[in-house]
């Protein structure tokens, strides 16, 4: 009996969402219960919550998925999406490059990064990738045109990827049997440090036969923890008592320098 | 091993070794020359990848530091010319809010952006070839120029006309209050238009323009960019929010270094020597942001904030 993918879908979500935390089908690697996110469509996401300390330079994520068999997987990680104002150079009297004017985004996503288990062309029709956000054709559609945005989504894709927040990896989703109907879809996420503090959704697709939709959903928090995080806090809520100290604190250690170096210490000649 | 750190407001993580030889870089500047090292800090934070904003605030208050370790040096070493430098202060304080005003009159204009980087380019080029040219010459001649017999020229004729002149001791110079007064607003203007501490610029209007001694202007100058630092990280710390701490301290460590050895080369070195390595520097750093207006930019698009 012919298996739609749409049933499929909704099959893969409800026995992802009974399957039992920390255990994959296909022995894929486990996220421990108390870290995993809450998931939806049978969804792991390991860690759930990842802590932003001092040392902090990005993590990696390990997502796992029960996903239909034989459906091509797409899975995205995304940051909250706004509208964004950038600074458009061009050339000022035919001669001097500078900012000339501004350029608006409509709907722009703090992080997208996007796994596939195919080459993206061949996991579905343009159409379909583009109505689902999934891959830049997507993102630009909704990102613009805002004014003067019209042929410049491609430099802002250039400037996200500059510092990785916006990434596309064919072939990062390996796919295991597991079972007659279902598989284990399995990747990684860099995030990287400069992704702000937030709530990131991990989405995952599946596409078999120019169909496609949304096996399921998860997350996963960035948070700044510790020394950052009180750093952080005393920045944003209480600035001016945050600007006195850090002038304090550096009026303190260039008076400690003195007397470290000596009173001749002059910072001059 | 992670030899890397986070920074809370700037939102990304830069290799410490890195931030270290930034900060000493400008530590050995500021020990060289007594100058802030705003000019040429806030371009490589930027080009490391923390945001404008917070690469100009934090630099502020990492120069905090610096300065004040070295005017209370150079204030019990007796080369800190208090009444001048008050004045200065004073005036910078007044030109520097006229700037900000004036900024956001080019901006609702539209031009800001062209002002700022003319403004940059013209300064600091100029500045520079001028130390340069005046420095070769008064090697050459083997004096400096506080020793010349000054020419009768308009700016000495206008200077001696001005109203309530005063001796300054510590310079030994005597000259109206206006003069600091007014020469302070002027570099306040130009630092709140580029976003600057005003250092580079200060040091040469107190050389050439108030004939005062290098050793007084060195202790003079870092006494007015400790106060001019101090009020701009309080400022952008409660109105923008962009000062990083962590960046700053990192910074000011690596400073520490660098401005001892900076102090070490120093006393090697004449005053016509000094002038002549902060005009080549000067100078680098202009043909550098030339060549920036001149050449086609890796990206079309940049995040706001930033010059």
């Amino acid at each position: 009996m012919p298996v739609t993918l749409m049933a499929l879908i909704a099959a893969a979500a409800v026995f992802g969402g009974a399957a039992p935390a920390g255990q994959t089908p296909a022995g894929g690697r486990a996220a421990p219960q108390t870290r995993a996110a809450p998931a939806r469509g049978g969804i792991n996401v390991d860690p759930a919550v990842v802590p932003a300390g001092m040392f902090y330079v990005g993590a990696t994520v390990h997502v796992s998925a029960v996903v239909p068999a034989d459906a091509d997987i797409a899975m995205v990680c995304l940051g909250e999406t706004h509208a964004l104002t950038l600074k458009k150079k061009g050339k000022a009297l035919g001669v001097i490059w500078m900012n000339v004017a501004d350029v608006s985004f409509e709907q722009v996503p703090d992080l997208y990064l996007l796994r596939t288990s195919e080459r993206l062309e061949g996991m579905a029709e343009p159409d379909v990738l583009k109505t689902l956000a999934v891959g830049y054709d997507g993102l630009e559609a909704r990102a613009g045109p805002g004014p003067g945005a019209e042929t410049l989504f491609g430099e802002l894709t250039r400037l996200k990827q500059r510092d990785h927040l916006w990434d596309v990896a064919e072939g990062a989703v390996a796919v295991q049997p597991a079972g007659n109907e279902f598989a284990l879809a399995t990747t990684d996420f860099s995030l990287p440090a400069k992704a702000p503090p937030g709530v990131y959704r991990i989405v995952v697709y599946a596409f078999h036969d120019g169909e496609g939709g949304v096996v399921g959903e998860s997350r996963v928090r960035v948070r700044q923890a510790g020394l950052a995080a009180l750093i952080s806090t005393l920045a944003v809520e209480h600035g001016l008592l945050y600007g006195v100290l850090a002038a304090l604190i550096a009026v303190a250690v260039g008076r400690a320098r003195g007397v470290v170096f000596g009173l001749g210490s002059k910072g001059g000649h | 091993m992670n030899l890397s750190i986070y920074l809370p407001v700037a939102g990304s993580a830069v290799g410490i070794p890195l931030l270290l030889g930034l900060g000493g870089l400008v530590g050995f500047l500021s020990g060289l020359f007594g100058v802030g090292g705003g000019f040429l800090m806030t371009p490589l934070l930027i080009m490391i990848g923390i945001p404008p904003t917070v690469a100009a605030a934090s630099d502020s208050n990492q120069i905090v530091a610096a300065s004040s370790s070295g005017t209370y040096a150079h204030a019990r070493a007796g080369s800190v010319d208090f009444p001048m430098g008050i004045l200065l202060l004073l005036g910078g304080v007044a030109g520097g809010s006229a700037g900000v005003l004036l900024i956001r009159l080019l901006r609702a204009l539209g031009n800001a952006d062209f002002v700022i980087t003319v403004t940059y380019v013209v300064m600091l080029g100029g500045i520079g070839s001028y130390m340069f040219v005046e420095s070769i010459r008064s090697m050459r001649v083997g004096r400096v120029v506080r020793d010349e017999v000054p020419r009768p020229s308009l700016y000495a004729r206008a200077a001696q006309a001005l109203p309530w002149r005063v001796h300054f001791r510590r310079s030994n110079v005597r000259l109206s209050v206006l003069m600091p007064l007014f020469l302070g607003a002027l570099v306040g203007v130009l630092a709140a238009i580029m976003g600057v501490g005003g250092g580079f610029i200060m040091v040469p209007v107190m050389v050439y323009l108030l004939r005062m001694p290098m050793h007084v202007v060195v202790g003079t100058s870092l006494f007015q960019i400790l106060f001019t630092c101090i009020n701009v990280t309080v400022l952008q710390a409660s109105v923008n929010g962009t000062v990083d701490f962590v960046l700053a301290l990192v910074l000011l460590l690596g400073s520490v270094v660098g401005a001892q050895l900076g102090a070490g080369v120093s006393k090697r070195l004449k005053a016509d020597q000094l002038k002549i390595l902060m005009a080549i520097i000067v100078l680098v750093v202009t043909v550098k942001m030339l060549l920036g207006l001149l050449m086609a930019p890796a990206f079309l698009l940049s995040y706001a904030g930033g010059h």
